[in-house]
């Protein structure tokens, strides 16, 4: 095969020459956001008036903080969809159960052993 | 050659030459089906967050047959070391990330620099938690003080040796690239490790509001 064939075999093919990463500034302002929505949830925790209220709150940031690590620091995002899946699936079914567990815990009874 | 020839040369009966191998591998690297580190790290990750899902679902069983006790034993908890080893754990998934970064841009130096900040991290963790456990201890706290407890001391403890777990694989990586350098063409072992450390990170993130922050 003749080397113009070779080079053209490659470029029709279209090959990036590395892997997609994320930006250092990205990485920086992901690190920020983490540090911010962390605080906040210890301060709606404690500073809420309605319990409800900061219980959904504090779910839904750390649906978001996992989010976050999972697609911008470990990088799935531009990654295989499969394990990107199951990890976000983690992150968006456990919040609710804990939801559910905190505002009504009765649901959970059922599952508890009797003395 | 035509695009179609091209695509068609793989299915050949003809030996690979060296620049159609080449080019197959990087085909194979760049989809969105490429695995961060290897397969088996990520088996090892999905079977420590159903260990820990379990038990946060256990937490909230045990939670519905003893509100009262669940209700108090966070205000008994000292909230600010849980915070400080939540922002501890998100500032070493951040120096990870950014090792693995340096890595892919081949900068084997600057990679050792944040693997070595990782560690560090890791240590500050181990004495926060130390610091907690005295708090705790000072207080008249353990694991039988009643079931909040018991669980609040598996669930940490457990977490704190998945810590200890991460920083021997951290060290390892850090002390097999000063032996056979990693390049951004060949660092798995080290991807591995961060998506471990990444691992422990996340579960973490669950932890902290369950047992500390949400009342």
């Amino acid at each position: 095969m003749s080397q113009d064939n070779q080079d053209e075999m490659l470029s029709s093919r279209k090959i990036p020459s590395f892997r997609k990463i994320l930006s250092i500034r990205k990485i920086n302002a992901v690190w920020i956001i983490l540090i911010t929505l962390t605080l906040t949830s210890v301060f709606v925790a404690e500073r809420t008036p309605d319990a409800a209220l900061s219980i959904i709150a504090v779910c839904f940031i750390i649906a978001i903080k996992g989010q976050l690590v999972i697609d911008k620091l470990i990088g799935l995002r531009f990654e295989n969809q499969t394990i990107r899946a199951v990890m976000l699936s983690y992150f968006y079914i456990l919040p609710v159960l804990f939801i559910i567990g905190f505002l009504f815990p009765e649901a959970f009874l059922v599952f508890a052993i009797s003395p | 050659m035509s695009n179609q020839t091209a695509l068609n040369l793989g299915q050949v009966d003809t030996p690979q030459t060296s620049i159609e191998a080449h080019a197959n591998h990087v085909i194979e690297n760049t989809t969105d089906d490429k695995v961060p580190g290897n397969i088996a790290v990520w088996i090892l990750i999905y079977a420590e967050l159903t260990e820990f899902g379990l038990f946060f679902a256990i937490f909230l069983v045990a939670k519905a047959a003893n509100p009262i006790i669940f209700a108090e034993g966070p205000t008994q908890l000292h909230t600010s070391s849980g915070a400080i080893n939540t922002l501890i754990l998100l500032t070493s998934s951040f120096f990870v990330a950014r090792a693995i970064h340096a890595i892919k841009r081949d900068k084997l130096k600057t990679c050792q620099r944040w693997l070595w900040l990782t560690l560090f991290a890791g240590a500050a963790y181990l004495g926060t938690k130390t610091w907690e456990y005295g708090i705790n201890a000072d207080n008249g706290i353990d694991g039988t003080t009643n079931l909040f407890f018991t669980i609040y001391y598996y669930l940490t403890f457990n977490h704190l040796l998945h810590v200890m777990m991460g920083m021997c694989t951290i060290g390892w990586v850090l002390a097999r690239s000063y032996i056979f350098p990693y390049t951004k063409d060949d660092h798995e072992g080290l991807e591995s490790a961060a998506c471990y450390w990444h691992m422990v990170d996340l579960v973490w993130i669950m932890i902290f509001p369950l047992l500390y922050v949400l009342r």
